[in-house]
């Protein structure tokens, strides 16, 4: 073995053993004190058109009947209740559900929009997962970006006839990894690389949080279809009190 | 009481009451009968005070600070207090290292390694930077823990409600921190009946098991909500929740403890 070659695999071997230690995965909740203050503020700004789209929606469905507040209550504790509880695993790790693409996929994206920073806020608090500077970045890449891209592919795979099951798991993985690179892009825009600058960042954050997020990702897919397989079976009139959620904008 | 918390520590580990773990501690808390809006003003200030200096003697200062805070005059167990600071751990180390490492020709790395046709390089920067980071962010976490680990949700909302958040959104948060603990309490009894007829036996059971559970909380949760309504309605709920609210004094020795703080950031900012 020449020296590089050991220096190599001395760099993997100290990689590898660090991705192990990092295996207990949620979500990719961008942690308190990680972005500096004019990000926080940016991702902040960029996320109020979204929220006050989800503000008015709520508002028009209370409107419709006082009786959705309970409803939307519920949808918005079913998300974090989803996005709390420990997926099986046969390595003992520890993952989440991130449970915004599902949300997406049953009470639509709008509405989501409005729970997601919702339950953002009770996890950071209750769960310290996320904090409250990052609350911006982390409504904007989990509430709203991931929601509004897993709601679209459903609704483009339901127009072009694909089959509904494909659909839920395509809709919910890319949802799932839209999510992961909008959060590795933020943080490598607070945190750009000397050489190739954000661009160069970005690979950095994507393959730092791979091997967490893309199991993750399948897994949510595979979740959510399990999810709505079981809905669709035994809960066709709760499915259909939900979509009239949906439409009544 | 006591033992009501040995209980949740007990499982904290096991999933099933590890995320009231922070919450329970907020009851209990030495903490507890400081002015709420106060409480948190100090928290942000302190946390805007670490992101915005970004400097390491302030974030260890209010590592220290806050922590000493919540274990001294919060009386929170200290090994409680660092097990929870272990919980952002996973996050903060995987980005330092997303930050610490750079990729390139690496002229002028203190470190430097082959990787394909590049080199992987750490330099004195990069070392700096994600140092900082790391302290930055755990600077942070302790203001947020101090925050979190004494303050009952439903304070915290009102906080929000003195800033003018919309009173439906106010009262959404009310409504879901409850429906939180009912469906985690039904999960729990799914989850054990499911067990205990070999749900979770393999992989491939275990799995539907779980998106089971999960379809069957959210039907069970649809039903309730039409249930829970009405009984808001039959206590009278007209489109507003009023909530009672124990009043809490500044004290002399809350405003102490953050002049103090304050103090000690401008001294070290003007040190170093």
């Amino acid at each position: 073995m020449t020296k590089n070659q050991r220096k190599s695999i001395a760099a993997l071997a100290v990689v590898s053993v660090i991705m192990s230690i990092t295996v207990n995965s949620n979500a990719m909740h961008i942690m308190e004190g990680y972005l500096p203050p004019k990000y926080s503020i940016a991702w902040g700004i960029l996320c109020i058109p979204f929220l006050v789209a989800g503000f008015l929606s709520i508002k028009m469905k209370l409107k419709d009947s006082r009786r959705n507040i309970t409803l939307l209550a519920m949808a918005g504790a079913f998300i974090f209740v989803i996005s709390s509880l420990k997926i099986p695993s046969v390595t003992g790790s520890c993952s989440h559900m991130t449970g915004t693409g599902l949300g997406a996929i049953l009470f639509g994206p709008t509405a989501v929009g409005i729970l997601g920073i919702i339950v953002l806020l009770f996890q950071a608090i209750l769960l310290a997962h996320g904090g409250l500077t990052t609350l911006g970045a982390n409504t904007f890449s989990m509430a709203i970006a991931g929601p509004f891209l897993t709601f679209g592919i459903y609704k483009l795979c339901m127009k072009l006839k694909v089959n509904k099951w494909v659909s839920v798991f395509l809709a919910a993985f890319i949802g799932d990894i839209f999510t992961y690179c909008v959060t590795s892009f933020q943080l490598a825009m607070a945190y750009p690389s000397p050489e190739g600058g954000v661009g160069a960042s970005v690979v950095k954050f994507l393959s730092v949080f791979a091997p967490t997020q893309l199991p993750l990702a399948i897994l949510e897919g595979i979740l959510t279809l399990l999810i709505m397989i079981a809905l669709e079976t035994y809960a066709k009139p709760e499915l259909k009190m939900l979509g009239y959620m949906k439409e009544a904008k | 009481m006591e033992r009501d918390r040995k209980k949740v520590h007990r499982h904290g580990h096991h999933g099933r009451h590890r995320h009231v773990s922070i919450d329970s501690y907020a009851y209990i808390s030495g903490l507890k009968e400081w002015n709420t809006p106060y409480k948190v003003s100090f928290a942000l200030l302190a946390i805007l005070a670490v992101i915005t200096a970004d400097s390491p003697a302030v974030s260890i200062m209010t590592m220290v600070f806050m922590g000493g805070l919540s274990i001294g005059a919060g009386r929170i167990k200290s090994g409680d207090y660092f097990r929870l600071m272990l919980v952002p751990a996973a996050f903060i180390i995987t980005g330092g290292i997303a930050v610490l490492i750079q990729v390139g020709t690496g002229a002028e790395s203190l470190l430097r390694i082959p990787f394909f046709n590049t080199n992987l390089y750490i330099t004195k920067e990069s070392l700096g930077q994600s140092l900082g980071l790391f302290g930055k962010a755990f600077g942070a976490v302790s203001a947020l823990y101090m925050l979190a680990l004494s303050t009952p949700m439903g304070e915290i909302i009102s906080t929000l409600g003195k800033v003018k958040v919309p009173s439906v959104i106010l009262e959404l948060m009310h409504l879901i921190y409850r429906y939180i603990f009912i469906l985690l309490e039904t999960n729990a009894g799914q989850k054990e009946a499911a067990q205990s007829r070999l749900g979770y036996c393999d992989m491939k059971t275990s799995f539907r098991t779980f998106g089971g559970e999960l379809a069957n909380l959210l039907i069970l949760s649809m039903k309730k909500s039409g249930e829970y309504y009405d009984a808001l309605e039959s206590r009278g709920y007209e489109g507003n929740c009023l909530f009672w609210e124990e009043k809490k004094k500044l004290m002399k020795k809350q405003v102490f403890w953050g002049a103090a703080y304050v103090g000690a950031a401008v001294i070290l900012l003007i040190l170093f």
